[in-house]
């Protein structure tokens, strides 16, 4: 299964829509489900639901083979956690999906880094979300050990100012 | 260090994030945080629905969502952050943001408390612009790129979270 995410904070039709025409022209080989939030466009051919609980959010996560949804960096940070094959799609600003233009820097750089597959226009989507398949995110070296160390390090020093 | 601490000082930590990526990112930071000095800590974050994974380790305040588009819920969400700040008075802040936490550090450190931001992986040709506000008062100041780091004089890497 393929898990499709946009979040709840603004609508994401331009995603949804794509990929609903595409399912219906059978150019997806994958089951897909999808949460699509409160942007009033309905997916004729996969099933999907406005908004998931945590829970439901983490467990359908989890058991997706990949992920694909916008470049928002709470759902790409789950996919680097759990090494998840995602596909990023910007929100933007001309189509009023978002505030300003920061998703598309972030889609290019996890691209380019190897972390997850992007997609800019829409007619590049199914080809792309067939890909994930074969997608192998490049695993990220882990260096939360080290700012929660330089933080520790702070927080001695602050004591012993008191 | 327990001989070192064996003072009665304590230090009373806020750590907070909104929700979404930016507490992804400071639950992780806990994680792994055993190595930090043991101390008295709350949580702030802006939905309700974070509440359980927060409670279990320690007093949760809710400060609601505030962004850029909605000015007069930010002014609710500011007030809030200056009762919460004036009422626990923490010596120490620790947020990974966004806005409304960067409010909370505002008031925190007028009234005494050292500030840690962990500017959030999200941004990565410049600071968010929250962060940019933070780093003017900021007494830690750390980003999770390291050219962001290199081409300013206050902000430090020390590694990425995720």
């Amino acid at each position: 299964m393929i898990f499709i995410t946009v979040g709840t904070s603004f609508p994401f039709n331009r995603l949804v829509r794509a990929i609903d025409e595409s399912v219906g022209r059978g150019e997806i080989d994958s089951e897909i489900f999808g949460q699509v939030g409160k942007g009033g466009y309905h997916p004729q051919n996969f099933e999907s639901t406005e908004k998931l609980n945590k829970e439901e959010f983490d467990d359908y996560f989890k058991k997706a083979k990949a992920v694909v949804a916008h470049a928002g960096m709470g759902t790409i940070s789950m996919a680097l956690e759990q090494d998840k094959p995602i596909l990023i799609v910007p929100r933007m600003r001309e189509y009023r999906e978002i505030v300003n233009d920061h998703q598309l820097e972030t889609a290019k750089h996890f691209e380019q880094l190897g972390y997850a597959i992007a997609v800019f226009e829409m007619k590049d989507l199914p080809e792309k979300i067939n890909l994930l398949k074969s997608f192998k995110p490049v695993i990220r070296k882990n260096q939360v050990e080290k700012v929660s160390e330089r933080i520790g390090a702070f927080l001695r020093h602050c004591l012993e100012e008191k | 260090m327990s001989l070192t601490h064996s003072k009665k000082e304590i230090l009373k930590i806020c750590a907070g994030a909104s929700a979404g990526g930016h507490m992804n990112q400071l639950l992780r930071l806990l994680n792994h945080s055993d190595s930090w000095p043991h101390q008295p800590t709350f949580y702030i974050t802006t939905l309700k629905e974070l509440i359980p994974p927060l409670a279990k380790k320690g007093p949760v305040y809710i400060i609601g969502e505030a962004n850029r588009r909605m000015p007069l819920r930010g002014l609710l969400v500011f007030f809030r952050c200056l009762k919460i700040a004036v009422k626990e008075r923490p010596d120490v802040v620790i947020t990974t943001g966004s806005m409304p936490l960067a409010f909370f550090c505002f008031f925190s450190k007028l009234l005494g408390a050292q500030i840690v931001w962990i500017d959030s992986i999200a941004n990565i040709k410049k600071f968010s612009v929250s962060g940019r506000f933070v780093k003017k008062f900021a007494d830690l100041f750390l980003t999770q790129w390291p050219d962001l780091a290199e081409a300013d004089e206050k902000a430090e890497f020390s590694g990425t979270i995720l």
